[in-house]
Order: C-alpha cells, then sequence, then structure tokens
C-alpha cells in the first residue's frame, strides 16, 4: 500500500512508473504486489514480459494469474515503436471507462544499442500518447543486466519509480520531445559507400530497395515487407516533401538498413504509435512501417527527415 | 494467366538495379485476364466486363495511381449483386489503397452486395492480414491466391 500522495495520483490520468530490480526476488516482491492491488481495485491487468519472466509472475501469482492477461514482450515489442500500436493501446481501448493496470518490460539485455535507444524514446513517449487516459503503466528495469546508464534512462523517461512498493518523484524527469530529440542527435551518419539512389517517385524506390534486399538474402515474403515500408516513407518524400528524396541501404550486424531522407518535417511525434479511426483512409502508412520493420528510427527537424529501417537477414 | 502473375511479381526484382528507373518510369509487359499488353507504371487500366461486375486492373496502385482506382470502386457503390476485382495484374499495393478496398467491402456489403478480390498482389495480403485481420476487415471475400495451382 503506497503513501498519501501516490495514492492520490492513482485515481486520475497516467501513473507511468519504472521499476528497478536486480534479481527475480526484487522483481516478484514489486510486480505481485502490484498486481494484487490492481485486481483488489477490480482493475483489467496486462502482464507483458520478455520471454519466460511472465511465468514467473504467473506462478507467484497461483489463482489470482488466472485474472491476468500475460503476453510475450520479446515477439510483440521486438521493435519497441510497436509496443504502443500493438500492445499497450489495443489493451486500453478494449476497455473502456476502466482504469488498466499494466507491468510492460521494453529493455532486456541483448537488445543492441540501436534497439536500446528506440526503448528509451518509446518509453518516453508514452507520456504523450496516455497523457489523457487513466491508465497505470509500471515498466521493470533489471539494473544487473542493463547498460549503467539505463537507470538514468528510466529517470529521464518516468513521472515516478517505483522503490520499496512506493512511489516516488523522478529526479531526472525530462520532457518526451527532449528525450527524442537528444536520441535523435546520437544518430550515427550513414556509411559512405552504402547503396543510393535519388527518387522522385515512390516506385522507383520500393523497386531499388527490393532489388538490394534480394541480393542481400531477404525471403520474398520479407521482400514484400521491404516494398510496403519503403514504398509508405518514399510516398511521403514525393507527397510532403516535394521534390522526392534520397534512399540508402547498407548492412550492419546482421540487419540490412534502409535510410530515407527529404526535406519534410513530421511534427507528431506519435507517428506511426497509433492507429488512427476504422473510417479514416489515410494514415497507416508509418503504422504499416512500425508493424514490418525489426526496427525504426525517425529523425526529423525542421531542416529535414532521416527515417531507417532494419531488416534482420537471415543467419548465413 | 496464373504462371504469369508469378512473372510479373518479379519483374521488378529481376530488372535489377540499374533498370530501377526504366522499370519505375518505362513500359512493362504485363500479362492481364486478356492476354499481353505494355501499361506504363504510372496508369492502371480497368476493364470493365459482364454482369455481376468484373474489374480487371493491370498494373501498380500508389500514390500515382490511387485516385484512378478510388474511382472506380466509388462507381462499384448503388449496384445490386457481387462484384469481383481481378487483380491478377497488379504487382504492388499500398495501405492507403488496401484500406479503400477495405471500407468499399464495408459499404457494398452494407447494401446487401460482396466484394471479392481474386488473385490479390503479396502486398495485398500482407497489408490486409496486418491491419485488417480483426472484425473491421470481414467483409472483404479474398478469392484464388497466386501461391495455389
Amino acid at each position: 500500500v503506497s503513501t498519501g500522495a501516490p495514492r492520490e495520483r492513482r485515481d486520475a490520468g497516467l501513473v507511468h512508473e519504472a521499476l528497478p530490480y536486480r534479481d527475480d526476488r526484487e522483481f516478484l516482491a514489486a510486480t505481485v504486489p502490484y498486481v494484487r492491488a490492481a485486481l483488489a481495485r477490480g482493475a483489467p491487468v496486462l502482464v507483458q514480459l520478455p520471454g519466460a519472466r511472465g511465468q514467473l509472475v504467473s506462478d507467484a501469482l497461483g489463482a489470482d494469474a488466472e485474472r491476468v492477461q500475460f503476453g510475450d514482450m520479446a515477439e510483440a515489442g521486438n521493435n519497441p515503436s510497436r509496443i504502443i500500436p500493438r500492445v499497450l493501446s489495443p489493451f486500453t481501448e478494449a476497455r473502456p471507462g476502466r482504469r488498466a493496470t499494466i507491468v510492460a518490460e521494453s529493455m532486456w539485455a541483448g537488445r543492441s544499442a540501436a534497439e536500446y535507444a528506440a526503448c528509451v524514446e518509446h518509453e518516453a513517449l508514452i507520456n504523450l500518447a496516455f497523457a489523457d487516459q487513466d491508465v497505470s503503466i509500471l515498466c521493470p528495469y533489471n539494473l544487473a543486466d542493463l547498460p549503467e546508464h539505463a537507470l538514468d534512462d528510466a529517470e529521464r523517461t518516468h513521472p515516478a519509480l517505483h522503490e520499496g512498493n512506493a512511489s516516488r518523484i523522478s529526479t531526472g524527469y525530462m520532457d518526451p520531445r527532449a528525450v527524442v530529440e537528444t536520441i535523435s542527435r546520437l544518430q550515427p551518419a550513414a556509411p559512405p559507400d552504402a547503396a543510393r539512389l535519388d527518387f522522385t517517385r515512390a516506385a522507383q524506390a520500393r523497386n531499388a530497395a527490393a532489388e538490394w534486399g534480394r541480393r542481400a538474402g531477404l525471403s520474398s515474403d520479407r521482400l514484400t515487407d521491404v516494398a510496403i515500408a519503403i514504398n509508405e516513407v518514399c510516398g511521403n518524400s514525393v507527397a510532403h516533401a516535394g521534390a522526392g528524396g534520397t534512399l540508402r541501404c547498407w548492412q550492419d550486424r546482421g540487419s540490412l538498413i534502409y535510410e530515407v531522407r527529404d526535406g519534410g518535417h513530421i511534427e507528431d511525434l506519435l507517428a506511426g504509435r497509433l492507429p488512427p479511426p476504422a473510417e479514416q483512409e489515410s494514415g497507416r502508412g508509418l503504422l504499416m512501417v512500425n508493424l514490418l520493420c525489426d526496427l525504426v528510427q525517425i529523425k526529423t527537424g525542421p531542416s529535414g527527415t532521416a527515417i531507417r529501417l532494419w531488416m534482420t537477414l537471415p543467419s548465413p | 494467366v496464373l504462371a504469369g502473375a508469378r512473372d510479373h511479381d518479379q519483374l521488378p526484382i529481376e530488372a535489377g538495379l540499374a533498370g530501377a528507373d526504366a522499370v519505375a518510369g518505362g513500359h512493362r509487359d504485363l500479362v492481364g485476364a486478356e492476354g499481353r499488353r505494355a501499361v506504363p507504371t504510372d496508369e492502371l487500366l480497368i476493364t470493365w466486363e459482364g454482369e455481376p461486375v468484373r474489374l480487371v486492373i493491370v498494373g501498380d496502385i500508389d500514390l500515382d495511381t490511387r485516385e484512378q482506382f478510388k474511382q472506380a470502386l466509388a462507381d462499384l457503390l448503388g449496384r445490386d449483386g457481387d462484384t469481383r476485382l481481378d487483380m491478377a495484374g497488379v504487382s504492388f499495393m499500398d495501405s492507403h489503397s488496401v484500406t479503400a478496398v477495405v471500407h468499399c467491402a464495408n459499404r457494398l456489403h452494407d447494401e446487401g452486395g460482396r466484394l471479392v478480390v481474386h488473385r490479390p498482389p503479396d502486398s495485398l495480403l500482407r497489408i490486409f492480414t496486418t491491419l485488417w485481420a480483426d472484425a473491421a476487415g470481414r467483409w472483404l471475400h479474398i478469392s484464388g491466391l497466386r501461391g495455389e495451382p
């Protein structure tokens, strides 16, 4: 049971807390009472953890586990840009008028540096995506496995931290826009020998991208994904950024990376993370990109936009 | 015709990177329901046939051709009976145009009709199963998958 201040905050709006832990015992000592308290309030509960960690919580909950929805984050949230549209939003939207409680672990050992950065961005964007919604989201951070700066990043992206089964205000919380901007400044330059195509029509770009993918060994299903994703991004370049753009492609650590640069500016930081209403015909392009690619980075500002898409190559 | 659809799928890839511009900007041979014809890729060839209505579509459906395609879908509304979109000659569709097909299917259903998409491109299937696999897409009927004999 938490202290007065956090209890007040539980009653309305978004409560987005990081849960730092170092081992299974600490992890269960925090998550199990958190879930039980939510169940006692009659809240719908989702526990989305990587791999077998959900089983750990399920076993500890015993019979209460039957009232909890479990999901594998390693599968659903492999690309962190998918977690809001495919995990968090569907759960809250299916339960209108009820305060949902979600335990969602997006970071784990084995994530690449680019994936880690995308997770930090995702955690920051939760604060915008659910700003006006009644939902509690607890984000476990395994400090024993994650990089040393993980706790600092958790403080930057969560308004509160969950410690000793109580909530405390984060000391380093940053505006989500500043987090996104900081991360995009860290993007390394494309290698000078990357394949390159200046395009003025989306068909040029998707055909070239598919050819590069075929040469790199992507399967025909993945080439379909490449054509769809590159067409959406480059179609935006042609439609919104004026004269088209530049497509580049290179390989890096088992992935094929595509980059699309144009002169446009995507002002909505949540573009591609929230689906438009079903009856709206347009507005699903970047969502498709997030759903089809293994990792997506959007660097955008008044001077232009660079979008990078990762496609994992089959192991040799 | 069926084997032709498969060859056509592969064409942009086989054309090679050097040919990407030529493929995108020029003409290429496509196999439609009525045999071989050259279609510029920024144009869509839509043929209305028969009663019940069958639309034979040849070309890519993207930013350049989407409005023409959506106009054809709009013209389907208010007609009786089943409608078939024959897409063996379509090699690519984007998410906006697939959404337009789903919406058209829903409207035709409301009118008591049915929309069947025949031999759709892989991109339609992928977008449809990713975005519309739930109840919102239940009135779109798909027949004649290209991988089938």
